[in-house]
């Protein structure tokens, strides 16, 4: 193993940077600026049953250390995805993880079907936490229940290793991360975005055409930062990928001191496209410096010792 | 960007300061180091316009930022211009100055209020000058998205083949996020940075 390899699971990675999806296209947008190859891996645009509108504009707006989106899960629809995108993405070496929605558990299962015969896909993510669309999404993430059911149907439809992404919104994150979890998750990614809302003050209407959209950037970070933290101390063992506001060496140093084995690069992407190949000479630098691997990274803070006010954690 | 200079080594921008990013640049004291991702998308027409032909230029306030590199590579084309600017007021026409001695053909201004040249939106400006028996062999414009709505409206019946510079909140700016998009007469939404942001009026759903 190299100082920058890491094992979630069943799925093991060159490194921990990964880019969120949403946030990458189908990852040949980047390749001017990316080797793809050279990433621990790349979470495809969510992946749905048949092409897909999304939105009407605006979609997006500037907020202070982030921005609000409600794109509505825009996509070419799982055909064209292994037609078009999957075979150039094979041809540049990158690793997929294709990210998956629906409207029905059935649309998950079908989409998830379609995807098992096909080369060169590296894991499957669960998207149960979309907040900008009105069916589906984060219906399911924001019902453990719901999520459980959802989880063993798609558990049971894919051999490849299986990532369950979380919603912030959920009423209880712990709750949730489980159900995903004892359905069969061998990983969870957290967090989507935080559902939040921006007015222009001269219509004092929505300034996405959405009403609400999901927060993302910097801004959430430390919310972030604590989620993973919870997660990784309520389950332990449960490989995590981190996400929310990384786009500095520091970030992931952070997340992977909570307890995430890889990150996610998200809404950095677009202030800096290159920015997750970037991170991952950065981290190989920072680990040849301090002779260290990703893997010794992971956890530390918990490894530390109990945490300040921890049981004070909701209030 | 309104134009490069490459004897002069140097690429002129326009800004309108509307938020902490331009307010950045703005301040930005002379020899800083910018990082700059582009160029991105696709440009107007130019290349088949015969020499003769007469063309109109529409902008709409920061709108005429792209025009002196156009007027430029028009007048090299040996096609002649009108320019039409207009604002809400005086002030929004600011830039006007700039362009004097690059317009190969009519400049008209018109203001909102009536504070500078035609009273009115710019383009009954342009809309008075075709029923006056004007033609243009293509319109080029760029401004807010209500003006282009009312110009798809002139130039659409007058059957003037149209370039429309689309404006909206982008996110990457090589058709990754999907942010921008517009709505489409021939599918869903247009992805304004990639597949624009110069659009032609027929495919943009009003």
């Amino acid at each position: 193993m190299t100082p920058l390899a890491v094992r979630l699971g069943p799925l093991a990675l060159a490194n921990p940077i990964t880019t969120a999806s949403g946030t990458f296209g189908y990852g040949l947008e980047f390749t001017d600026f990316v080797n793809l190859a050279s990433l621990g891996g790349l979470c495809t645009k969510g992946l749905s049953l048949k092409p897909h509108a999304g939105n009407p504009p605006p979609r997006i707006c500037e907020t202070p250390a982030g921005m609000l989106n409600a794109i509505g899960l825009q996509n070419v629809g799982i055909d064209a995805f292994l037609s078009e995108k999957l075979p150039n993405l094979r041809a540049l070496g990158a690793t997929v993880i294709a990210n998956v929605w629906g409207d029905l558990e059935d649309d998950y299962v079908t989409v998830v079907r379609a995807l098992e015969g096909a080369e060169g896909i590296a894991a499957v993510e669960l998207n149960i936490s979309c907040p900008n669309v009105r069916q589906g999404g984060m219906l399911f993430g924001n019902s453990p229940p719901l999520t459980h059911a959802l989880v063993a149907k798609v558990r049971a439809a894919t051999k490849r290793p299986l990532i369950v992404k979380l919603s912030p919104n959920a009423p209880d994150l712990i709750e949730s991360a489980r159900a995903a979890h004892e359905a069969g998750a061998d990983i969870l990614s957290l967090v989507n975005t935080f559902v939040g809302m921006a007015i222009d003050p001269e219509t004092a209407k929505p300034r996405i055409s959405f009403g609400t959209g999901g927060l993302s950037g910097p801004a959430i970070r430390p919310l972030a930062v604590r989620m993973v933290y919870q997660v990784a101390k309520a389950l332990p063992g449960v490989p995590l990928m981190g996400i929310g506001g990384i786009a500095e060496l520091s970030d992931v140093l952070e997340f992977l001191a909570v307890g995430a084995t890889a990150v996610q690069v998200g809404t950095a992407n677009f202030k800096d496209p290159g920015v997750s190949g970037r991170l991952v000479r950065e981290l190989a630098a920072y680990c040849e410096a301090r002779k260290t691997t990703v893997a010794d990274l992971v956890g530390r803070a918990h490894r530390a010792g109990k945490v300040g006010g921890e049981a004070g954690a909701e209030g | 960007m309104a134009g490069p200079d490459p004897a002069a080594g140097t690429v002129e921008f326009l800004l309108k300061t509307i938020g902490r990013g331009t307010a950045a640049l703005e301040e930005l004291p002379e020899g800083s180091a910018v990082r700059l991702l582009g160029p991105l998308g696709n440009t107007f027409t130019v290349s088949d316009l015969p020499r003769g032909a007469r063309v109109a230029i529409v902008a709409g306030g920061i709108g005429a930022a792209p025009f002196p590199m156009l007027l430029k590579a028009l007048g090299n084309a040996g096609v002649a211009s009108d320019f039409y600017f207009g604002g809400r007021n005086a002030r929004e026409l600011a830039l006007a100055a700039r362009f004097s001695g690059a317009v190969t053909g009519e400049t008209i201004l018109s203001t909102d209020d009536g504070s500078l040249g035609e009273k009115g939106f710019v383009t009954q400006a342009l809309s008075r000058r075709l029923n006056g028996g004007a033609a243009y062999a293509r319109v080029f414009a760029c401004g807010p998205m209500p003006m282009f709505a009312a110009l798809a409206k002139v130039v659409g019946p007058a059957g003037i083949p149209s370039e429309f510079s689309t404006e909206a909140e982008m996110g990457c700016g090589f058709g990754a996020c999907l942010g921008c998009v517009i709505p489409g007469t021939d599918k869903p939404f247009i992805v304004s940075c990639s597949e624009g942001p110069i659009l032609a009026p027929e495919k943009i759903k009003w």
